[in-house]
C-alpha cells in the first residue's frame, strides 16, 4: 500500500541537526500476536522532550507505549529506541503502570514500591545497598511524598500511588519513560506533583512519553502530540498537530468548537 | 508446661514434632507467596496431582517409592501448568482443573486396581506423623531448604512480579521463569507435607499461618516470619494436645486435623481480636 502523502523519514542517527532521538516510529504498524491495532505511525521523540499520545478508548495508545518496551508485535514498519529494537532496550526504559491496575490491599510499602525499580539494576542474587535506598529516597522525594516511605502502598490516594509510581520509573534512571494514563482520576494536588516531576526529567534529558485524555496535560508538558485512533491521526508539534480538523478526523463528531477553541466531548 | 514437654521424650513423637515444625516454618514462609499471588487453588491441586506419582512410586517402590512418585508428579505439574497458564486463551483456573482432574482420575484408576492399597491411601489422604521416619525428617528438611533457599533469594523478584506484572515485563523480567520457580516450590512444598498431614490438610498448612501474618503486618518479610513461628507453634501444640487427648482422654484426636484445628482457631482469635481493637481504635479516634 502507498504512503497517501510524503511523510519526511524521521532522523535515526546522529548528524548535524542534534543528537539521535530517543524514540523512532518508522511507519510502524502495531499489535499483538496477528492482531493490528494501530497503523502508520510515524515521528520521533528527541531526548529532553515529551509526546502527548492522544486519542479515545482503544485507539492504541496503550499498544503504543507497550510496542517501545517491546511488549507489543511490530507488524511492519519499525520502532527504535535509543538506537536498539525495544526489548533489547529495556534497560533504558522505565514504564509508568496506571496505579488503579494495582492490587490497593497488597501488603506492600510505599518505600518498597519505589525501591523494586533498582531490581534490575541490582542483580539477582544481592540486595539493594545504601546507594540504591538514597535513590529510591531522593526520587520519592522528587514526586513530594518523602514522609510516606512506611506507608502501605494501598493506604494512599489514586493519585499518590501515580506518584509512588513515577517514583519507581525515576530510580531506573531510564533514558525514556512511558507513561500510561497517569492522570486519570488524579487530584489536582497529585496533578501539580506529577507535572512538575515530569519537567525536572525532561530537563535531566529524559524523553517522555504519555498517555492522555487531557489535552491541557499535552500544553503543560509536552512539546510534540501524537493524535490516535487505530491509526495515527498526526504526528508533531502541539499548534500544528491540535488541529479541529485532525481533532475531528480523530475523534469523529465527539470534537465541538466553543469559543474559537476545540473542545472533544465524552472521553 | 510438662503437658508440652513430656511426650517429646518418647523418640517416635520427637521425630514427629520436628516435622511438624518445619512443615510448620515452611508452610508460613512459602504461604505469604501464595497469599500475594493468590495460588491457593494452585496449591489445593496440586495436592492432587501427586496422587498418581503415590500411587505410581508405591507400586514400584513401596513406602519409599512414594516419596519420588510424588515429587516427580509434583515437579511435571509446576512444569505443566507454568506452560499451560501461558496460553493466552486458557484462563489459569481452567487449566489448573485440566491437569488436576487428569492427574486425580490417572490415579483413581492406578488405584481400584490393587486392593492393598487402602490402608496406605488412608495415610495419604490423612497423614500419618507418628510413624514419620528419621529418613523422611532428612527429606522434609532437605526440601525445606531448597524452598527457604529459593525464597529469600528470590522473594523481592516474586513480590514484585505478583504486584505488578507489567510492570515486571516491561523491567525485563521473563514471566514464565518466575512462575515456574514459585510454581514448582509449592510442588516441593505439597510432596514433603503430604506424607504427615495428608493431602486434605496439607492446604491448611500453606494458607493460615500466611493468612495470620497478613492479620498483623503488610510487610512480606515480617507477615512470612509470622507465619513460620504460627506455623511452628501450631505443629507443636497441636501434637501435644493430640497426645494428651488421645492418652489422658481416650479420645482419638489424629495429629494432623489436631494441628489444622489449632492453626483455624488461632487465626478466628486473631481475627476477631484485630477487628475489636480496630474498631476500639476507631471509636478512640472518633
Amino acid at each position: 500500500m502507498p504512503a497517501p502523502r510524503a511523510i519526511p523519514s524521521p532522523r535515526t542517527e546522529a548528524g548535524p541537526h542534534g543528537p539521535q532521538p530517543a524514540i523512532v516510529f518508522d511507519h510502524a504498524c502495531l499489535g499483538y500476536g496477528s492482531k493490528v491495532v494501530l497503523d502508520g505511525v510515524h515521528g520521533s521523540v528527541p531526548r529532553g522532550q515529551a509526546l502527548a499520545l492522544i486519542g479515545p478508548n482503544g485507539a492504541g495508545k496503550s499498544t503504543l507505549i507497550k510496542s517501545a518496551l517491546g511488549l507489543a508485535t511490530v507488524a511492519s514498519g519499525s520502532v527504535t529506541v535509543c538506537g536498539r529494537r525495544p526489548a533489547a532496550a529495556r534497560p533504558h526504559t522505565a514504564y509508568v503502570p496506571q496505579a488503579d491496575t494495582l492490587d490497593p490491599e497488597f501488603p506492600v510499602t510505599v518505600g518498597q514500591v519505589v525501591l523494586m525499580g533498582r531490581y534490575r539494576a541490582v542483580g539477582w542474587l544481592r540486595r539493594p545497598r545504601r546507594h540504591d535506598r538514597i535513590i529510591a529516597a531522593e526520587a520519592l522525594d522528587l514526586v513530594g511524598l518523602a514522609d510516606r516511605s512506611r506507608d502501605r502502598f494501598g493506604t494512599l490516594s489514586g493519585g499518590q500511588r501515580q506518584r509512588v509510581l513515577l517514583a519507581r520509573a525515576i530510580t531506573q534512571q531510564a533514558a525514556v519513560l512511558l507513561l500510561d494514563e497517569p492522570f486519570n482520576g488524579v487530584d489536582a494536588v497529585s496533578r501539580d506533583a506529577l507535572i512538575g516531576a515530569l519537567r525536572e526529567l525532561k530537563r535531566g534529558g529524559a524523553a517522555v512519553l504519555v498517555s492522555t485524555h487531557d489535552l491541557a496535560i499535552a500544553h503543560a508538558v509536552c512539546e510534540q502530540v501524537c493524535l490516535l485512533n487505530g491509526r495515527q491521526f498526526g504526528f508533531g508539534p502541539l499548534q500544528s498537530t491540535l488541529t479541529a480538523r485532525n481533532l475531528r478526523a480523530c475523534y469523529g463528531a465527539q470534537v465541538l468548537e466553543v469559543d474559537g477553541s476545540t473542545v472533544v466531548a465524552g472521553v | 508446661m510438662a503437658v508440652l514437654t513430656d511426650p517429646f521424650q518418647a523418640p517416635y513423637m520427637a521425630r514427629a514434632l520436628a516435622e511438624l515444625v518445619i512443615l510448620g516454618i515452611l508452610g508460613g514462609v512459602v504461604g505469604v507467596f501464595v497469599l500475594v499471588r493468590r495460588l491457593a487453588y494452585v496449591a489445593d491441586a496440586l495436592t492432587h496431582t501427586v496422587f498418581p506419582g503415590v500411587v505410581i512410586g508405591f507400586a514400584a517402590g513401596a513406602a519409599d517409592g512414594v516419596f519420588w512418585g510424588a515429587l516427580a508428579a509434583g515437579l511435571l505439574t509446576a512444569a505443566l501448568l507454568t506452560l499451560l497458564t501461558r496460553t493466552p486463551r486458557i484462563s489459569e483456573d481452567a487449566a489448573l482443573t485440566l491437569i488436576l482432574t487428569a492427574l486425580f482420575g490417572l490415579g483413581v484408576v492406578l488405584v481400584s486396581r490393587r486392593h492393598s492399597y487402602h490402608h496406605d491411601l488412608t495415610a495419604f489422604l490423612f497423614g500419618q506423623v507418628l510413624t514419620v521416619t528419621r529418613q523422611e525428617i532428612v527429606q522434609s528438611a532437605a526440601l525445606a531448604l531448597v524452598c527457604l533457599t529459593v525464597l529469600v533469594v528470590l522473594g523481592r523478584h516474586l513480590t514484585l512480579r505478583a504486584f505488578d506484572p507489567e510492570g515486571a515485563r516491561a523491567l525485563g523480567y521473563r514471566i514464565g521463569l518466575l512462575d515456574l520457580a514459585l510454581h514448582t516450590v509449592i510442588a516441593l512444598v505439597v510432596v514433603a507435607a503430604v506424607r504427615s498431614v495428608g493431602t486434605v490438610l496439607v492446604i491448611a498448612l500453606v494458607i493460615i499461618p500466611a493468612a495470620v501474618g497478613r492479620l498483623v503486618s503488610h510487610r512480606i518479610p515480617v507477615i512470612a516470619t509470622t507465619g513460620a513461628v504460627f506455623g511452628g507453634l501450631c505443629g507443636w501444640l497441636g501434637l501435644a494436645a493430640s497426645n494428651e487427648a488421645s492418652i489422658r482422654y481416650g479420645l482419638p484426636l489424629a495429629a494432623g486435623p489436631a494441628v489444622v484445628l489449632l492453626m483455624v482457631g488461632g487465626y478466628l482469635a486473631l481475627r476477631v481480636t484485630t477487628a475489636l481493637t480496630g474498631r476500639m481504635a476507631w471509636k478512640a479516634r472518633t
